[in-house]
């Protein structure tokens, strides 16, 4: 079945500019699982949050608000809008709930917000989630991409728009924090 | 060491792939729910278009309608000098005087009016002695 869909996916030098609906509903669905992955990274791995950053993320495609363009492959592209969409939603995030703090909360009370739904890790894997999110941000999203995508680091350069050597730095920086912070996690 | 850690690393990633991988809700589940929601925009659409239309409509109404709205210095030059004639003014009945017809008013106009008392009051006069400084 998978093999079918597959093969009547274009490829990316069939790909013209503009994509039928179908088409982009097919590519969609054959990236779904990677997409959905990525949504996850994208927002510290909070799974409902994600699904409603990849469905936003979705609907921007549908609708036409995002369009493929063809100047990188597909799942570059792809990966592009849901990082664009899971930023602008953190974002909105962190400024409702500053605003509601200073309108709503007194500064005595305490705050005890809920801990985000996240999804139930082996052992081996929690402990790479937690070392993770104790990175910075854009390190996280390139390991991510390189390791857990296998992309390149001028892909994961293209997904993340910033430059190659930029991308360069946050990946050997990465690698040698995450490599200090599994170490710390292994001492405990 | 760095070859063996990225092996180490390409393999715990690839283990957190496959757990979050099932993990994944199916691409029905989500692209059900994107096009649900995609007829929102299509609302706003003629909601905005609708309320346009009805601003031309009304501007055009006022413009066009046989009423003429003159602005209330010009209302008032056109009346002559009579319009502000003090003695008509205070003749003529307002429609609200009837309010005033109670009880407390017609004794208050009953009254008699009480005039300003005069004080006379005597101030004594002093005499001040003649400055002489500037003789010393």
């Amino acid at each position: 079945m998978a093999e079918t869909q597959v093969e009547l996916l274009p490829s990316v030098d069939q790909i013209s500019r503009t994509l039928s609906r179908s088409e982009i509903e097919l590519l969609l669905e054959q990236y779904h699982q990677d997409s959905f992955t990525w949504a996850l990274a994208c927002c510290r791995r909070n799974f409902d949050l994600a699904q409603d950053i990849l469905q936003m993320s979705y609907v921007k495609i549908l609708d036409g608000s995002a369009q493929f363009e063809a100047r990188s492959s597909f799942r570059t592209w792809l990966f592009g809008v849901i990082r664009r969409t899971a930023v602008q939603t953190m974002r909105n995030l962190v400024v409702r709930e500053k605003l509601l703090r200073t309108l709503f909360i007194r500064r005595n009370e305490p705050v005890n917000p809920e801990p985000p739904a996240s999804l139930e890790y082996s052992l081996k894997s929690e402990k790479l989630v937690r070392a993770l999110l104790k990175l910075s941000t854009k390190q996280c999203a390139v390991l991510q991409l390189v390791f857990y995508h296998d992309m390149t680091i001028e892909e994961a350069a293209l997904v993340m728009k910033i430059s190659l050597g930029s991308a360069r730095t946050h990946y050997a920086r990465g690698k040698k924090n995450l490599a200090e912070r599994l170490k710390d996690r292994n001492n405990e | 060491m760095n070859k063996l850690f990225e092996d180490k690393l390409a393999s715990d990633f690839s283990r957190l792939r496959d757990e979050e991988r099932q993990a994944a809700p199916s691409y029905r589940n989500i692209s059900r729910a994107s096009s649900g929601s995609l007829p929102r925009r299509g609302v706003w659409r003629p909601a905005s278009l609708a309320l346009v239309v009805s601003v031309i409509l009304i501007t055009a109404i006022i413009l066009m309608s046989p009423i003429s709205f003159e602005r209330t210095d010009d209302f008032a030059s056109n009346q002559g000098d009579d319009f502000l004639d003090l003695e008509t003014m205070l003749v003529k009945e307002m429609p609200t005087d009837f309010l005033l017809e109670t009880l407390w008013y017609q004794l208050a106009d009953m009254s008699p009016e009480i005039s300003t008392p005069e004080f006379n009051y005597d101030v004594p006069l002093y005499e001040y002695p003649e400055d002489q400084s500037h003789e010393l």
